[in-house]
């Protein structure tokens, strides 16, 4: 194979104009993703729609929320603050927030504090965190964004919180405290669970997973099925997937001392159990494990033949009784210690 | 009115003007070809260069591709420090901003990453290159310089890979930072340098950033200058003919530099328009995910480290640098330098003992999965558990490959080939183990783990 | 001296001439300065003070830990255990390469590499191969259950307590 220098330096040139066009289509298409602005599409249709209030659509919005971070929702949720646009025929993105907002405005909070996503991010998808993002923690969709209002209050110290209120009691009645732990970060009386809040955020299906058919994440697992005690009771699993999800979310730091100074309007989480000032008659176990365990956990042995009363302090149920008040006042300082 | 005069006649003469004072000593009508000689590409280029070093399969081009990753990332790396904090409070937050609120900011991020990933595996192909066609004879010099590099490479990545703060970043390095300690002698403090405190936190934020995007560049550019200016110091590449024939390196070799300069960076340009670069959650301390994975090219370590630190961490990787080290001291053959693989028998003998490697390895490893085998193991006493295990067995394997080997060859160079080549087989198999690791470090199968990744 | 060499000095290409002996020791010097300048950039990247934890940390009122549980204390990156025979607390890092363990049913498992350890932190299987590190618990003059790191125990050994005991009597 002789080399013919005439020839090749003609292929060199061809090849090189041709991977420079291919490099240069490349870059063009670079440049074409690069400068696209989906939110200023959706800025001027909010200005087509007649909402806005001038002809200048705003540009990106930033408001800081109130874990210290930024985010920027509000640059296509142009309504969201606005009391005027609740209108059925606007649909999203444009909408007023449905339940009025009061103090709880995207100005003072943004609004990731209370739905998640990514707050910094512009385009539909990686904002809502849908899929393809993965390993970023899905927005909190409906019924389960009251479990956000666990961030900053106590379950029960303000109105808008009894979802929360009434998760901790199922809590409580279904026995999941006993395994699952609430105490400072602490493991079940019955040393079983795994700590939920250790085991972060779990979207609605693997929450019901765990719940109805816990071996299929945990082959180990002990946990009893709970799907028939959910059945026809598709409220009570809302609101105990709720709670759970809310063990689950950090509470922000500038609120943290909210729980604590908030004890006082407590009264309605606490009497609950306390019916009467009385220990915690209020906690009938619903739970069919401790239920079918009575001889097995000994609970006579604490509990009397017919009283519940005189409970001996290391009875794992009453173990469970410190998690009662945690489960209001999860990750407050001044409970944990 | 003469000075406006003068300054329109300056104006019209400009563009010649400009090319004779910015290029002295050329003039306007000498051929590309004779302009070499006088330019800068001159210091670069030798002027002729031999047919046989532009053929592709001589070398594929791969250290020119690894100059032009260089280049690529040095650019997109001093871009996106622009907007970049430092800081583990910023950090995160900064990267996000950079995928989503720079002006080609993800752009950025994304050919810094592929570009990365993609150097770390073409510097590897290069050394694989100069190993198997021996090209390390009688530039033994610049074979050190090049371990350099690569270990330079090994470096920036990973201090790279710290940066987004990432639970994936942050966990790697707390592993690997602790890795190092069990170094023997210099491993304490080699950590301590690098952690610069008791915890990972802003002081190893810091260190690593100024490591990435200075120190480590900085001897990386000083080395790959060097090693360019080795290649031509020594004639060139490796070849052992007496006078090959020559052309002019003038278009011949330069416009190939170009193209392959190109045609990388087009590469990483259409990758990156497609794939999006990884950002795990923000870094949490106090829960890493599950399962924690390295980047791919530190699977194969984290594999053999999760079957003993001591044997996959320290012992394999050293005695590997210190192999490799030695290499062209201890291959001393001219025969068949510069060309693939060497003589006809000697071939077969590396390719059987690469196959054979691929079986022992793979199955020696299968077996110490079951839990039969498991069973057995447990029962042994702690320190059996670092020797009797698939790394343990790569390494007794390479071991007993190149005593084999070189007693059937009676010759060093095959024997070394072998040992590298099982070396590598092993490798690759614990590359691919590690990529079928789910969570709790269980076994996925090959469709799941797919699924996963994409 | 150029005039009175003695004739049994050693050869002339023996001797040392004054300029190579000058020029030897320039370059020792030299040599001397950048092995200085460098093993004090060494010295300089060595952190003198660790921060970080404190060897002696309080864990909380023994009442805290009930009977029969065992609690993780993400601060401290411990797990502080209360069985019938005392307190005892021991390390949530894997000791392998320093992950944090995870409480599974049958004891602690580790996400990084898979090591397993048993309710008390001792090694069951995978790549750790020592147990979980076990420190030695202590009430402090202020009754507080108080750790000492610098003070490792042996995995399974409880402190007993009497003021816990007491307390729960009560
Ligand atoms: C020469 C080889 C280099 C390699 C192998 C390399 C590798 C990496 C890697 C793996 C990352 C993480 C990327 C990511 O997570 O998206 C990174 C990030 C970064 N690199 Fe480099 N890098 C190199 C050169 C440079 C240079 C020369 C600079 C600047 C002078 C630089 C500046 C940065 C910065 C600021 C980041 C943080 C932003 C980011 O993570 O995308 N790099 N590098
Ligand atoms: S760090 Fe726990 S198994 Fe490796």
């Amino acid at each position: 194979m002789s080399f013919d220098p005439r020839h090749d330096s003609r292929r060199l040139f061809e090849l090189l104009l041709l991977v420079a066009s291919v490099l240069f289509a490349g870059l063009a298409i670079a440049a074409a993703q690069g400068l696209s602005r989906p939110w200023k599409a959706f800025q001027a249709q909010f200005v087509a729609l007649g909402l806005g209030k001038s002809e200048v659509p705003p540009g990106i919005v930033e408001v800081s929320t109130c874990d210290g971070d930024v985010d920027r929702c509000t640059t296509c949720h142009l309504g969201a603050a606005r009391l005027d646009l609740n209108v059925a025929a606007i649909g999203h993105p444009f909408r007023s927030h449905r339940p009025a907002l009061g103090s709880h405005t995207p100005e003072r909070m943004g609004c990731t504090a209370c739905h998640g996503g990514v707050g910094r991010a512009l385009d539909v998808d990686r904002a809502h965190a849908l899929a393809g993002t993965a390993g970023v923690d899905p927005l909190l969709k409906t019924p389960f964004v009251l479990a956000s209002c666990g961030r900053c209050h106590v379950p029960g110290d303000r109105p808008g919180t009894e979802t929360l209120v009434q998760g901790a009691l199922l809590y409580l009645q279904l026995g999941c405290a006993i395994c699952h732990s609430l105490t400072a970060g602490g493991i079940g009386a019955w040393d079983d669970g795994p700590e939920l809040r250790a085991l972060g955020r779990r979207s609605k299906v693997e929450l019901e997973t765990s719940l109805f058919e816990p071996a299929a994440d945990f082959p180990e697992s002990t946990m009893p099925s709970y799907e028939p005690t959910f059945e026809g009771h598709p409220e009570e699993l809302t609101v105990l997937s709720t709670y759970v999800q809310a063990l689950t979310l950090t509470r922000l730091p500038a609120c943290a001392t909210a729980a604590a100074r908030d004890l006082g309007a407590l009264s309605v989480a606490c009497s609950r159990c306390h019916l009467d000032g009385g220990p915690a008659a209020g906690v009938p176990h619903r739970c069919s494990y401790i239920l079918e365990r009575k001889a097995e956990l000994r609970c006579r042995g604490c509990h009397g033949a017919a009283t519940g009363k005189n409970a001996a302090q290391d009875c794992p149920v009453v173990a469970a009784h410190r998690p009662a008040c945690v489960a209001c006042h999860w990750g407050s300082e001044t409970l944990r210690r | 009115m003469s000075f406006v005069a003068d300054v329109v006649r300056a104006a019209r003469a400009l563009p010649q003007n400009l090319r004779h004072d910015l290029h002295p000593g050329v003039s306007a009508d000498d051929s590309p070809g004779s302009r070499l000689r006088r330019s800068f590409l001159y210091h670069l280029f030798p002027l002729r260069v031999t047919e046989r070093a532009l053929a592709p399969a001589t070398t594929f081009g791969l250290g020119l591709v690894s100059v032009a990753l260089f280049i690529l990332l040095t650019v997109t790396g001093l871009l996106l420090m622009f907007y970049y904090v430092p800081t583990p409070r910023d950090a995160y937050g900064s990267m996000l901003d950079i995928d989503n609120v720079v002006t080609f900011g993800r752009l950025c991020r994304r050919l810094h990453r592929f570009g990365a990933d993609l150097m770390v595996a073409v510097v590897l192909l290069h050394l694989v290159r100069v190993v198997a066609q021996a090209a390390y004879r009688r530039r033994e010099l610049n074979w050190l310089i090049g371990l350099g590099l690569a270990s330079l490479l090994v470096g920036l990545a990973f201090t790279g890979y710290l940066l987004p703060w990432d639970q994936r970043s942050y966990w790697a390095v707390r592993v690997v930072t602790e890795l190092l300690g069990l170094l023997p002698v210099v491993g304490r403090a080699m950590q301590l340098v690098l952690v610069g405190g008791a915890e990972v936190g802003a002081a190893t934020l810091s260190r690593f950033y100024a490591l990435h995007v200075a120190l480590l560049p900085l001897g990386m550019l000083g080395c790959l200058v060097w090693h360019l200016w080795r290649i031509r110091k020594d004639g060139g590449l490796a070849a052992v003919e007496v006078d090959p024939p020559t052309v002019a390196a003038w278009p011949h070799l330069v416009l190939r530099v170009s193209l392959v300069l190109l045609g990388t960076t087009a590469l990483v340009l259409f990758v990156a328009l497609v794939q999006d670069a990884p950002l795990a959650p923000l870094a949490n301390p106090l829960r890493p995910e599950n399962p924690e994975k390295a980047p791919w090219y530190f699977l194969a370590v984290q594999e053999m480290v999760s079957y003993s630190a001591l044997t996959g961490g320290v012992v394999i990787p050293v005695l590997t640098a210190l192999g490799f080290l030695a290499l062209p001291f201890l291959d001393r053959a001219d025969l068949d330098v510069g060309y693939w693989l060497g003589a006809r028998g000697e071939r077969r003998t590396v390719l059987v003992a690469v196959v054979a490697s691929g079986v022992v390895l793979g199955l020696g490893t299968v077996a110490y999965l079951t839990p039969e085998l498991g069973a057995v193991l447990e029962a042994l006493p702690p320190w059996a558990h670092d020797v009797l295990n698939p790394a343990g067995l790569m390494l007794c394997w390479t071991a007993l490959v190149v005593v084999g080997t070189g007693l059937r060859t009676d010759a060093v160079r095959p024997a070394l080939r072998a040992g590298i080549g099982a070396l590598f087989v092993g490798l690759c198999v614990f590359t691919l183990l590690g990529m079928l690791r789910g969570p709790d470090w269980g076994l996925a199968s090959p469709w799941e783990a797919f699924r996963r990744v994409f | 001296m150029k005039k009175t060499r003695p004739p049994e000095a050693a050869s002339v290409s023996d001797a040392v001439s004054r300029r190579d002996f000058l020029a030897d020791s320039g370059r020792l010097v030299t040599a001397a300065c950048l092995a200085g300048v460098t093993a004090g950039a060494v010295r300089l990247s060595l952190p003198d003070v660790e921060s970080g934890r404190r060897p002696r940390a309080r864990l909380g009122a023994p009442a805290d830990f009930k009977m029969g549980t065992v609690t993780w204390l993400q601060e401290h990156e411990l797990f502080v255990c209360h069985k019938a025979h005392g307190f005892a607390a021991f390390s949530s890092r894997c000791p392998h390469l320093g992950c944090t363990v995870r409480r599974t049913t049958t004891g602690f498992r580790c996400p990084c590499h898979g090591a397993r350890f048993d309710p008390e932190g001792r090694v069951v299987s995978g790549p750790a191969r020592r147990a979980l590190d076990w420190f030695a618990v202590e009430t402090g003059p202020d009754g507080q259950l108080w750790v000492d790191r610098s003070r490792a125990t042996e995995p399974g050994s409880f402190t007993p307590l009497r003021v816990a005991a007491a307390e729960s009597a009560g």
